[in-house]
């Protein structure tokens, strides 16, 4: 039986899509990590934590890691901006970053020029995401705003 | 009959080159879970579209441009992102719920849904089954609709973020 023009190529799209999905979750992976706000690239916040400073007055990006995490080695962020590591579990939580700092979930979150926290996100491959952190630290550096 | 045999090979050639180059983007910069969720929202807006338009015209939307039309509507706000350096905004959502769908109930099977219903659509129409391909279109539509409108506001302060909510595990591939 000839199947009508296009069918069989939705047919094929559907059970592409349908592997995938099931593939995803058959991985054991969250069906929206951390509850869908991983690396939503969306500057949500505007509020100051007490302690967490920019680098000399410069949009700054602070990492939240646990030593069990393997070394990233050098990482690449552009001159213009911070980057500051932290292995402390307290200032996890204080970022909402709890997962960060035990086990291996790093995170980060973004400051603006002046200490104000506009973006907090888990990335487990941060060190190579460079170009989505630039991205947002030149946003908030030109005073982006939600 | 042999120039458009190869104009037609040229054509799905440049399909799969741009869903490889797609899927390699979404893939380098860590975001598969939403490669997943964007490309099969946007396949099924499309396909719905197609049914739609062939249940109720005398036109018919290729299966192809359906699918390219509708993955390129769900992913205007990445493509702002990467190629005019505009962060998200929860304005976007008018792209095919593109901010509340990560946030709203079971992400990824309403995706599926999506993609199921509008596929399902274009099928149905495609059997001149008009009344049907109708319902399952506006059913797609109406599954992402509910699915942002149930969706959990972004946080917009730290207090608000969810503290157990697990984050994706590190790994290089997309499974």
């Amino acid at each position: 039986m000839r199947l009508p023009r296009g069918v069989a190529l939705v047919l094929a799209v559907q059970a592409l899509g349908t592997a995938l999905v099931v593939g995803w979750l058959g991985s054991g992976r969250p069906g929206a990590p951390d509850a869908g706000l991983q690396q939503l690239d969306l500057l949500m916040l505007s509020e100051r934590v007490p302690g967490v400073e920019p680098v000399d007055g410069r949009p700054t990006m602070l990492v939240v890691t646990s030593p069990e995490c393997p070394d990233p080695g050098p990482r690449r962020l552009d001159a213009r901006y911070g980057l500051v590591v932290s292995t402390d579990p307290v200032l996890a939580d204080r970022l909402a970053l709890p997962a960060a700092a035990r086990g291996c979930s790093p995170g980060y979150v973004l400051l603006d020029g002046s200490g104000v926290l506009r973006y907090r996100t888990y990335d487990p491959g941060w060190p190579e995401h460079d170009q989505e952190q630039e991205i947002l630290l030149e946003s908030i550096a030109r005073g982006h705003h939600r | 009959m042999t120039g458009v045999v190869l104009a037609r090979a040229a054509a799905w050639a440049g399909l799969l080159a741009l869903q490889y180059v797609l899927a390699e983007a979404y893939l380098a910069r860590g975001t598969w879970w939403h490669y997943l969720l964007h490309q099969l929202v946007g396949w099924g807006a499309g396909l719905a579209v197609a049914g739609l338009v062939a249940a109720h015209t005398r036109y018919r939307l290729p299966v192809p441009v359906a699918l390219v039309l509708g993955q390129l509507a769900s992913i205007v706000p990445d493509l702002m992102f990467v190629l005019g350096r505009v962060p998200h905004m929860r304005s976007m959502d008018v792209w095919l719920g593109h901010i509340s769908i990560h946030t709203g109930p079971r992400p990824l099977l309403v995706a599926l849904g999506c993609l199921l219903l509008g596929g399902w659509s274009t099928v149905a129409a495609a059997y001149a089954r008009r009344r049907l391909a109708t319902g399952l279109a506006v059913g797609a539509a109406a599954l992402v609709t509910t699915a942002c409108l149930l969706a959990e506001p972004v946080p917009s302060t730290l207090e608000e973020f969810p503290r157990d909510a697990p984050p994706a595990a590190a790994g290089p591939g997309p499974l």
